[in-house]
Formats: structure tokens, sequence, C-alpha cells
């Protein structure tokens, strides 16, 4: 047999496995491919930029959060002056039952606006949640911190 | 013709070699283990204590799910499926919901959910990382063999051809 036709052979031989492992990756999510939350959903700490809070998230290749999921809850002082947070537009997502939402993948920066400039230290809690396309979701996270004055 | 015989003998190879890392590489997502499943008690919506230590004697499949996981959700439908296929063979599905009363309940209806489910949410979590899920993702499915011992864990939600091909393996044909 030629060289030629050898190597045809063995491209085939190579081809047809390849073809039989089309859907490697349909199945349940490994384990060992996946990132915790803290992972795939980094969150930095907030800061204080003039009268507002920064927020930012580092979100992992693969993983993604839910705008409707994203907020901001004040602990202290009660009458903070802490607005609602503003968030960018997200990614058009629809999903069978939770309808048309929105999402982000890659970084995320938000603001919160301060209506007045804060004399005590402010105790803040954001709560955030997302999932992996490879067709898992993770808990709820919570962070609490306290922004000096 | 002798040519032929032998790239058809060498496609042949190829697609046995193919299928069989293919079934391989489908089951991994499912770990094998023989440990033996913590003792753990869950506390179901309607007032009642499952003991998984009780549960001896039966194949137990415990699917950690959520209201918020959309692939939870998804998944629902085939284990009340598996629930009604295999309860002959003495397959008992508990969910517990890492979420909240008020937010499960609903989906009991929803659903015609036929299993006993659960909705606590440290408890749920610290059950889920007990039974091996590091990762605390969801959903997470743990089947549970009579003896007690932990057969295998899923990671991801299965489809209804993935949950019958894991329960006819362990329990035969529902």
């Amino acid at each position: 047999m030629s060289l030629i036709r050898l190597t045809g052979a063995a491209l085939l031989v190579v081809s047809t496995a390849a073809a039989a492992n089309t859907h490697l990756f349909d199945g349940p999510a490994s384990a060992n491919d996946l990132l915790t939350a803290a992972q795939a959903f980094s969150m930095l700490p907030v800061e204080r930029h003039g009268q507002s809070l920064h927020l930012s998230w580092s979100i992992a290749p693969g993983y993604y959060l839910y705008r409707q999921r994203i907020k901001v809850e004040t602990l202290a002082p009660s009458a903070a002056g802490v607005e609602a947070i503003r968030l960018p537009d997200g990614i058009a997502h629809h999903d069978d039952h939770f309808g048309d939402v929105e999402i982000y993948r890659n970084d995320l920066e938000a603001d919160v606006p301060l209506s007045a400039t804060p004399s005590a230290p402010l105790r803040v809690r954001v709560t955030y949640q997302g999932c992996a396309d490879a067709g898992v979701c993770y808990p709820p996270q919570t962070v609490v911190q306290t922004i000096a004055p | 013709m002798r040519k032929f015989v032998i790239i058809f003998c060498l496609a042949l190879v190829g697609a046995v070699a193919g299928g069989f890392s293919y079934w391989y590489l489908h089951s991994t997502p499912s770990q094998d283990v023989s440990a033996v499943a913590p003792p753990i008690n869950f506390h179901t919506l309607d007032g009642k204590t499952i003991s998984l230590q009780n549960l001896h004697g039966h194949w137990v499949l415990i699917n950690f799910w959520a209201s918020w996981c959309a692939p939870c959700m998804n998944e629902i439908p085939h284990l009340v499926q598996a629930q009604s296929d295999y309860a002959s063979l003495g397959l008992k599905i508990v969910g517990p919901a890492l979420d909240e009363a008020d937010a499960v309940r609903p989906m009991l209806t929803r659903f015609h959910i036929n299993y006993p489910v659960t909705a606590d949410f440290t408890g749920g979590d610290q059950a889920m990382r007990a039974l091996g899920n590091d990762r605390g993702a969801l959903p997470f499915s743990v089947l549970i063999d009579p003896d007690g011992f932990v057969a295998e864990r899923i990671l991801g939600g299965m489809s209804a051809e993935q949950l019958q091909s894991l329960l006819n393996r362990h329990l035969g044909n529902g």
C-alpha cells in the first residue's frame, strides 16, 4: 500500500472517531471543569466615587449574571441616602422559565448614587446570582461591606 | 479489494474507538463512588422528617434544586416521570430546594411534584456539600443504593434519556 493510501486510511480512522464525538459536551456539567461562584463572579470591593458607590464584577468566560438579580441594600445607617443601583443594559436572554431577561458577561460596572454625603460609615449588602453555560446555576451570592464616609 | 477491506476495517476501528470515547466521556459527569452517604435529615414542606438512614432498602435519588435555577426546572418533569416509572423498583426521590418555602410551594402544583420536597437554603447547602458537591452549583443529584452507599453523583441537569439511563443502569428497566 502506498504512503498516500496509508495516510488516507489513517485520516479516515481519525475523522470517523472525531465524528462519533460530535456531541461530547451535551451532557451534564463536569464538576472538574466548573468554577466556584466566587471564581466565576469575582466582585471587587465596593468603592466610593464622589457621590456614588461603584461596583464591579469580573465574570469568567462561560458564566453570566442575571441583571434583575443584582440588588444593593443599605444596612446602616437607616437614612443613608442610597438610591437604586444603575445597571447598564444587559444582553437579551430568553429562558423557558423566566421569559425574556437580561444577563451580563465578562466585565460589569455599576453605580449606586448617593443623595447625600454620608457622615458615618455606610454598610451595604450586595446580592447577585448567575449561572454557567454548562447548565448549572449558583445560589445568590451576598457580600456585606462597610464603606468609610 | 484487499485494500478496501483494510480501509473498511480501519474505519470500523475508528468508529468503535469514537463510540467508546463518546460513551466514556459522556459518563464522566456522573462520578461512580462507593462512600457511605452521611446521615442527613430533611424536613419537608408538609412537616415530615426524612432520614436517609431510614430509607435503607430503597434506591434514593436526592435532587438538589431551586426555583431560581432554570436547569433545575427543566429537570423536574423528568424526575416526576421517573418517580412514577421506577417506584415499583424501590426508587424514592427527595427534592431539597435551596430556596424559600414561598417560592417552592407554587412549583409543587406547577410541576405536579410527586415526591417530598424541602425548602431550606442553609440546610440544603450543607447537605449538598456533605454529599460531595464542592462547587455549590445546581442542579445536583445523588443516587444512593439500598445499602446506603453513594452510587453516583451528577452535577448539572439530566435530560429524560440521561435520567432513564442512570436509573436503568442501577435499578433495571422501569
